[in-house]
């Protein structure tokens, strides 16, 4: 494979992981989050701090920020417990700018100049290859949706979309919509965690403007435009949005433009998305009743 | 120095105001989070410009701003969100983001992505006011934001129209049962907010000299804490929260060296509130 490809193949793999772990917290838990990017940031940049500054290895480094994500996204998280729906969209919208600003504006973080250096994996004394990198992250994309499919099956997920039905409900037959809603967030931003570790090490070099405002809209657009609540709706929704602006490369002035019309013309005909419950595939696959 | 600040500020402040109480409006009829009012607003700030240069007749830019801003978002209302409602807010915002991605790289596409600026110097005069100086751009957009959140006011607190867009934003349903046309109070809310946001655009072209396609990123998001802090959908409340933001940034980061950046500011007061009390500003509004 050439290298363009196996690049292309690795950040879409990590779009994956993305989608799905934002999934969890808005298909599944039913939470608006429009910060995703905030939960990726802080898993690259504790990952790039304890790699570099305290010159931990991969793996322990990695395991580090793994949990360092799930802790500062349940904190994040806790905004959910408070507000709802609209508020909540703008309170995580706020949240990914302020994460943004404290890594650009902090000296620790490295500032508006980024981290660099940050290292690959070694297999051995060997660093990775690129496909030995690649198959790392299709490693992570398989237990992506392996733990996102058990979750679904498992008694806190059918908790967490009794909670997205119907809060009150739910709350009256004894589910804490408190705890479901904190465990989404744990797990979408331990997801986030793993894909922040990818990227950072991958890159070699962060900065904050990798994880805008506009990067947590692509991930929720990945996910609402595959479909929510499955796993191969953001799947799917992460390997479009990606590939689409390498398709259209040759007409690269009207990237943003189709992107933003996609984003029109999917959620006013399409709002379920291509494979949401009721989505353009299920249609066209499903025979007509007679 | 106090002086100063508090002018700008004002000036600054007023200006969130017209933007942010045209969504706060649309908020509370629609419960939608109208992102795409950003795009109005740049939409009003280019017809604005353009008018002005073919021209040279500031009121008819203003004029014209306000009535193609306001067909942009009756368009919008029609035939996006109106047929969006019966789905969850999420999707609409997605749509909204949608269309405010669309407009920006229209914009970008059809006039390019450099930054036009107003010819001769609109408003080049100064006045003093002690040992503060107030110039004619400043003193132009604060006349202009006052005058028009007056007829607003107006408006909204002293004609049957305002009755009814108070009615449906509390109620739609039972607002059509006392056979309020629903449908068309929205409508007029979408033309009245966003003729307001054409009027920022245009204000905010004056006022820093520059027109170009992004102009709406930084509003986009802050009108939206700012309609936070005044209580989504409520109009005064926004009013106030708008003037309070204009004000705590201008004043924070002139006397204080505080290491955050401007844009981030609206948002930390957001949450702030939203931690102490939830339902904003509009605490000061109810008279229960």
């Amino acid at each position: 494979m050439s290298s363009y490809l196996v690049t292309l193949l690795i950040t879409m793999g990590m779009y994956i992981i993305l989608a799905l772990g934002l999934n969890i917290i808005v298909g599944y838990a039913g939470q608006i989050s429009l910060g995703h990017a905030a939960f990726w940031a802080i898993g690259a940049y504790s990952f790039a701090i304890l790699t570099t500054k305290f010159s931990l290895s991969f793996v322990l480094s990695g395991i580090l920020a793994v949990i360092i994500t799930v802790f500062i996204g349940v904190i994040l998280g806790l905004p959910s417990l408070r507000v709802k729906e609209d508020f909540l969209a703008i309170t995580t919208i706020g949240i990914n700018f302020i994460v943004q600003a404290v890594f650009k504006y902090t000296p620790f973080f490295g500032g508006a100049m980024g981290i660099g250096g940050i290292p690959f994996p070694k297999w051995g004394d060997n660093m990775f290859t690129n496909t030995q990198f690649f198959i790392l992250t299709y490693i992570m994309v398989f237990f992506a949706m392996l733990v996102s499919f058990i979750f679904k099956r498992s008694w806190a997920g059918l908790a967490s979309s009794a909670i997205k039905d119907d809060e009150l409900a739910s709350d009256m037959v004894g589910i804490d919509p408190r705890r479901f809603k904190i465990l989404a967030f744990a797990l979408g931003s331990a997801y986030a965690g793993i894909a922040g570790i990818l990227y950072a090490s991958f890159m070699g070099f962060i900065s904050p403007e990798d994880f805008s405002f506009a990067v947590s809209v692509a991930i929720l657009s990945m996910v609402m435009v595959g479909g929510e609540n499955t796993i191969v709706g953001p799947t799917f929704g992460a390997i479009l949005l990606i590939s689409l602006p390498e398709i259209f490369r040759p007409i690269q002035d009207y990237r943003m433009l189709l992107y933003g019309g996609l984003l029109l013309i999917m959620m006013r005909f399409q709002p379920s998305g291509f494979f949401g419950e009721g989505g353009i595939v299920w249609r066209l696959i499903k025979p007509k009743k007679s | 120095m106090w002086l100063q600040q508090l002018i700008n500020g004002l000036t600054i402040g007023g200006v969130y105001a017209l933007i942010s109480i045209g969504l706060t409006m649309v908020y509370g009829v629609l419960k939608i989070i109208h992102v795409a009012h950003a795009g109005v607003y740049v939409i009003g700030a280019y017809t604005g410009l353009y008018t002005y240069i073919f021209t040279h007749n500031f009121f008819l830019a203003l004029i014209l701003s306000m009535a193609v801003s306001a067909f942009f978002g009756v368009l919008i209302q029609n035939y996006v969100y109106f047929p969006l409602l019966k789905y969850p807010p999420i999707v609409p915002l997605i749509a909204s983001i949608g269309i405010f991605i669309s407009i920006e790289e229209g914009i970008r596409l059809i006039f390019g992505p450099y930054i036009k600026s107003f010819p001769n110097g609109l408003f080049s005069e100064r006045y003093h006011l002690g040992s503060a100086y107030l110039s004619g751009t400043q003193l132009t957009v604060l006349v202009l934001s006052f005058v028009f959140i007056l007829i607003l006011w107006y408006i909204t607190e002293r004609t049957k129209f305002g009755v009814s867009l108070k009615a449906v934003s509390q109620d739609m349903e039972m607002a059509e049962v006392m056979s309020i046309n629903s449908k068309r109070v929205t409508l007029i809310t979408f033309a009245i907010g966003s003729a307001l946001a054409g009027i920022a655009g245009l204000l905010v072209g004056v006022y820093f000299n520059s027109v170009y396609p992004a102009m709406g990123d930084m509003p986009a998001y802050k009108s939206l804490a700012i309609i936070v802090v005044g209580g989504m959908g409520n109009i005064w409340g926004t009013f106030y929260a708008a003037i309070l933001v204009g004000l705590i940034e201008t004043i924070l980061i002139g006397t204080l060296s505080i290491p955050l950046p401007r844009d981030s500011l609206a948002f930390i007061f957001m949450i702030l509130v939203l931690m102490i009390k939830p339902e904003g500003l509009s605490f000061l509004f109810n008279k229960r």
